[in-house]
């Protein structure tokens, strides 16, 4: 059939349904709700039966069931045109919509092939996550209208912020100077302002309403298909921009057509009730968000972005022993506001204050000030009573004995109280101490080492009853090195330490092991046998990247998909710069690294730390996590793993504290308090005055911008750079207005240097302009493409 | 400005024609003309530019898609220190070298599926190749074999055989790889601000 003969016969078509439609009156109010269901809405009557005393998965699951059952008719994905008019329409310009993710106006006559297309918030990413088309894919609540560059630039991207530079500005409609920008990089999407915090309650719509039926979840960090990140953004940006004006006119444009709303824009507490207690394991930092940034409940607004109005110092009085150390940490009023400040101490002959470290010096007393960086008025005090320590006493029994040389000992199932000159006694934390081999006097223990010592202050404790056997593990390190190869992406082999595997990598990145989330295949491993079954995986990236290990005891291999499902699953781990362990304790003798992000990571270093084979007669199968003690808001609880078969502790650690439960703050003269119902910590805020630099920073910081300035390459340059940048961003005022001159003179190293960068850059630019050119007849589609790739 | 080296097809062919008699690789002017003409369905195109001790590679590679062809490419730019808009620190890149990586799929000269950065490509059409040989452009010629026929030479002057009055590049050297059609070709040259390129085109 020809074109032209298809049209014909589609433009009939067409008619007849228009005819029909017609017939039955305006299809998009069909199924609306009445003039009064309209005017309840907004009140308590749409939510009335709503039990609001639930929260986490239970309300949840009420909530969800309320926006469905009432979600009586779903658009299709072509009447969204018809929606998009009226739930989208510029207030201020007839026939004119407001583009998602910026509000920029523009016309639009309901077509979209010219600009404006429909954006699926939570990526549809062709159907792997929920039909494109229909059910979550046309639903009006969800879907919004979107500059079409807008919309591919954005493609399957999860949200999060990034560095707000002109490179990472988004084009929309070819442009990068329209009003509010949004910026992405790395595969990060960064919506524009006024815009984040919708963005965040369309996607909590689309989890709370259609979540059940297309397992659709939340995560930290980056999603995939089903899931979408970063929660802990998203939280932020819901708080920090509540519903509009927009945002409310658009719910109820959309009620009237669909029957249900966006319960998020309504009740903004719901998403705090629902995502900080599901029992899911971004909870602890989305409740951290919240205290942060402002609760929507009781009534309350979100975060203010004014400078502090006062600071509190935990705690506000604490007793440390000449020599020994402890914590302080301050807090800003109102929640969400900048607890930037400098420390001093009205003694440094008593204690001494660095970056909140309190250091004992000698007995006596001394009053540690915090003043804000924001307002040098705003300040807050704690009292410090630095006693001398007339006796140290250990008491309980360490839950791991057994160690292997190389590991540090952990205390855990101790308690260690100090005993003062004055008869007091005060129990210290275990971080507080030092634990050392009492042979080498070394943090690692040696083997052999049957006990460690304490050090408390200049007190010393000795524990006995450890074992520490010589270590029967080996262990490979796998890095670019370990892979040859060239070309583009592909499964590439590695080998190390006579180990062997493949990873989906890129080679043309000589310097770390680059694999992506958005190719076919994004993951490593191994196929030949680490003998005796492996221990620990170390994985150490350029930035925090999430992975999912897995091991068997048969060979992995390359394959079609992302990642794999063979073998067992051992957990994720967010792997860092410093690296972040999983220990694995296994029999099973090869592994793979099942990258779960979406955009490129770059790995510097895999360490995989596996048992000789024949060093010892027995290997450990781990248990799960078994918890011996909750925390309470003072006292950190302990869970540990074991054998399953002999018993053996293989791995402790410390449970975070719970936060304090805090009443409301009384006054008393010039001072406030408030009291934790639970453990009776008392917080105070009150006023003093000081401030003081480190000099060791301030030296640190002019040996760096040296380093700058002698720097002969563009590498060393950068490298010098960032460091020097590095170290400034931890500097308080005192110290930034020390280093003032070499900071002026870093910025002008920074400007040579951007310079030069973006000289090499025109530079590459134009020498790929010049050779895509050459074969411009013969291979015209590839000199298409790959020259205007490059016109930004 | 745009306009550039479709006369960098004249030093494969001509210098091919200055190799002489005896090589076991001569081939004649007509016979290259021949294979640059022929329709290649893979061309995999790397340019290298090397300044102030940094490399930046961009790379791109066709293949055949199911509806058109498939470009991948992968970019590299080096990131800058940028300022934080109302503060006077910067952000730090994460990388000194920053990649953008996609791919589009063309079908008749028009984009029909993008991902990854975006991409400004208009529909207009190319001007076919069109060239003229003059020898006295080349110098240093060399012929020898080496898993393919390879010819070598100095091109002494770069704008003439590029057509570009504007082409600053210098130091012109260019490399070709054939039997029965082309396989590779290797330009390098410095440009005016002292930056080296390596231009790799890979025939397929």
């Amino acid at each position: 059939m020809t074109n032209l003969k298809l049209m014909r016969k589609i433009g009939i078509f067409m008619m007849i349904v228009f005819a029909v439609v017609c017939s039955l009156g305006c299809w998009t109010n069909v199924f609306a709700p009445t003039s009064t269901e309209i005017a309840d809405a907004a009140t308590s009557d749409y939510y009335a039966n709503l039990n609001e005393s639930l929260t986490g998965a239970a309300f949840r699951s009420e909530l969800a069931k309320l926006i469905t059952n009432t979600h009586k008719y779903n658009p299709t994905y072509d009447g969204l045109r018809s929606i998009f008019d009226e739930s989208d329409a510029d207030p201020n310009q007839k026939g004119n919509i407001l583009w998602f993710y910026t509000g920029t106006s523009v016309s639009f006559n309901g077509s979209f092939n010219d600009g404006t297309n429909r954006e699926h918030v939570w990526p549809k990413n062709n159907g792997k996550a929920f039909p494109a088309e229909s059910e979550a894919g046309s639903d009006a609540h969800h879907l919004r209208p979107c500059n079409s560059q807008m919309n591919s630039t954005r493609s399957n991207n999860n949200f999060g912020e990034v560095s707000t530079t002109s490179s990472n500005i988004v084009k929309e409609d070819g442009k990068t100077s329209y009003a509010n920008p949004a910026y992405q990089q790395n595969s990060v999407f960064y919506p524009g302002k006024g815009y984040r915090g919708a963005t965040a309650r369309i996607l909590m719509y689309v989890q709370t309403r259609w979540g059940d039926k297309y397992s659709l979840t939340f995560v930290l960090g980056q999603g995939n298909n089903k899931t979408i990140g970063d929660i802990e953004d998203l939280m932020k940006w819901h708080l920090e921009e509540p519903p509009t004006a927009e945002e409310k006119a658009r719910n109820e444009a959309v009620y009237a057509v669909q029957g249900n709303r966006n319960p998020f824009i309504d009740h903004p507490e719901y998403a705090e009730m629902i995502y900080c207690n599901d029992g899911k394991s971004y909870n602890d930092e989305l409740q951290n968000c919240v205290e942060k940034y402002g609760s929507y409940l009781n009534g309350g607004q979100g975060p203010s972005t004014t400078d502090p109005t006062s600071l509190s110092i935990t705690p506000s009085s604490v007793t440390v022993a000449a020599g020994a150390t402890t914590r302080l940490t301050v807090s800003a009023l109102p929640s969400g506001t900048s607890n930037s400040v400098t420390w001093t101490s009205s003694n440094n002959n008593v204690a001494t204050i660095n970056n909140g470290i309190v250091t004992g010096i000698s007995a006596g007393t001394a009053t540690i000030t915090a003043t804000s960086t924001k307002n040098s008025s705003i300040k807050a005090t704690a009292t410090i009573n630095v006693k001398a320590v007339s006796a140290v006493n250990i008491t309980g029994t360490p839950i791991k004995t057994k160690y292997s040389a190389g590991e540090t000992f952990n205390p855990a199932g101790l308690t260690v109280t100090a005993t003062y000159t004055d008869g007091s006694t005060k129990v210290i934390a275990n971080g507080d101490c030092k634990w050392l081999d009492s042979t080498t006097k070394l943090t690692t223990l040696s083997a052999g080492t049957t006990s460690v010592i304490m050090k408390y202050g200049n007190f010393e404790k000795t524990v006995s009853g450890i074992t520490v056997e010589q270590s029967t593990t080996q262990k490979i390190s796998i890095t670019r090195d370990s892979f040859t190869g060239s070309g583009s992406y592909a499964w590439t082999s590695w080998s190390s330490g006579g180990i062997t595997g493949k990873a989906f990598m890129y080679p043309g990145n000589s310097d770390e092991i680059q694999m992506n989330g958005n190719k076919a295949s994004c993951y490593l491993f191994s196929n030949s046998a680490l003998p005796g079954g492996i221990v620990s995986i170390t994985i150490k990236t350029t930035a925090e990247r999430q992975w999912e290990v897995r091991t068997s005891t048969t060979p992995f291999a390359e394959g079609t998909d992302k990642t794999t499902t063979a073998g067992t699953s051992r957990g994720t781990v967010t792997s860092t710069p410093s690296g972040a362990t999983i220990n694995v304790n296994t029999t099973d003798t090869y592994f793979v690294l099942n990258y779960q992000g979406t955009n490129a990571v770059y790995i510097e270093e895999i360490i995989i730390v596996y048992n000789a084979g024949g060093g010892t007669s027995h290997t450990h199968t781990p248990s799960g996590w078994i918890v011996d003690s909750q925390s309470t808001c003072s006292v950190k609880g302990i869970r540990h793993t074991e054998c399953t078969s002999c018993g053996e502790v293989l791995d402790v650690e410390e449970l975070p504290l719970a936060s304090h439960k805090f009443g409301d703050w009384t006054t008393s003269g010039d001072t406030e308090t408030r009291t934790c119902s639970q453990c009776g910590h008392v917080e105070t805020k009150g006023t003093q005055g000081g401030g003081s630099a480190d000099q060791n920073k301030v030296n640190d910081f002019a040996d760096l911008v040296d380093k700058v300035e002698s720097a002969t390459d563009a590498k060393a340059k950068w490298t010098a750079i960032s460091n020097a940048l590095k170290l400034y961003q931890q500097l308080n005022a005192d110290e930034k207005a020390s280093v003032a001159t070499d900071y002026a003179t870093l910025q002008a190293e920074i400007a040579e240097y951007n310079n030069t960068a973006e000289a090499i850059n025109s530079e590459s630019k134009k020498a790929t302009e010049d050779a895509i050119m050459l074969f411009a007849g013969a291979f015209s589609i590839l000199a298409f493409a790959a020259y205007f790739l490059l016109r930004k | 400005m745009k306009k550039i080296i479709i006369g960098i097809i004249v030093v494969t062919i001509l210098a091919l024609a200055l190799v002489g008699c005896g090589e076991r690789n001569d081939v004649s002017y007509s016979d290259l003309n021949n294979m640059v003409d022929m329709e290649y369905r893979l061309v995999n195109l790397e340019v290298h530019t090397t300044m102030s001790g940094v490399t930046l590679v961009n790379r791109f590679w066709s293949s055949s898609a199911s509806n058109g062809t498939m470009v991948t490419y992968i970019v590299e730019e080096l990131a800058t220190f940028d300022q934080m808009p109302g503060s006077d620190d910067y952000s730090v890149p994460e990388k000194m070298i920053v990649q953008k990586e996609g791919s589009a799929t063309i079908k008749n000269g028009v984009i029909v599926e993008q991902d990854g950065h975006a991409v400004n490509i208009p529909v207009d059409s190319l001007q076919s190749l069109s060239v003229e040989f003059v020898k006295s452009y080349f110098t240093n010629t060399k012929s020898y074999f080496d898993n393919y026929n390879v010819f070598e030479a100095d091109v002494t002057n770069p704008r003439a055989f590029t057509g570009n009055q504007n082409f600053d590049g210098t130091n012109m050297h260019v490399t070709v790889h054939y039997n029965d059609k082309l396989a590779k070709m290797i330009i390098d040259y410095t440009t005016s601000k002292g930056a080296t390129v390596k231009v790799i085109y890979t025939f397929g």
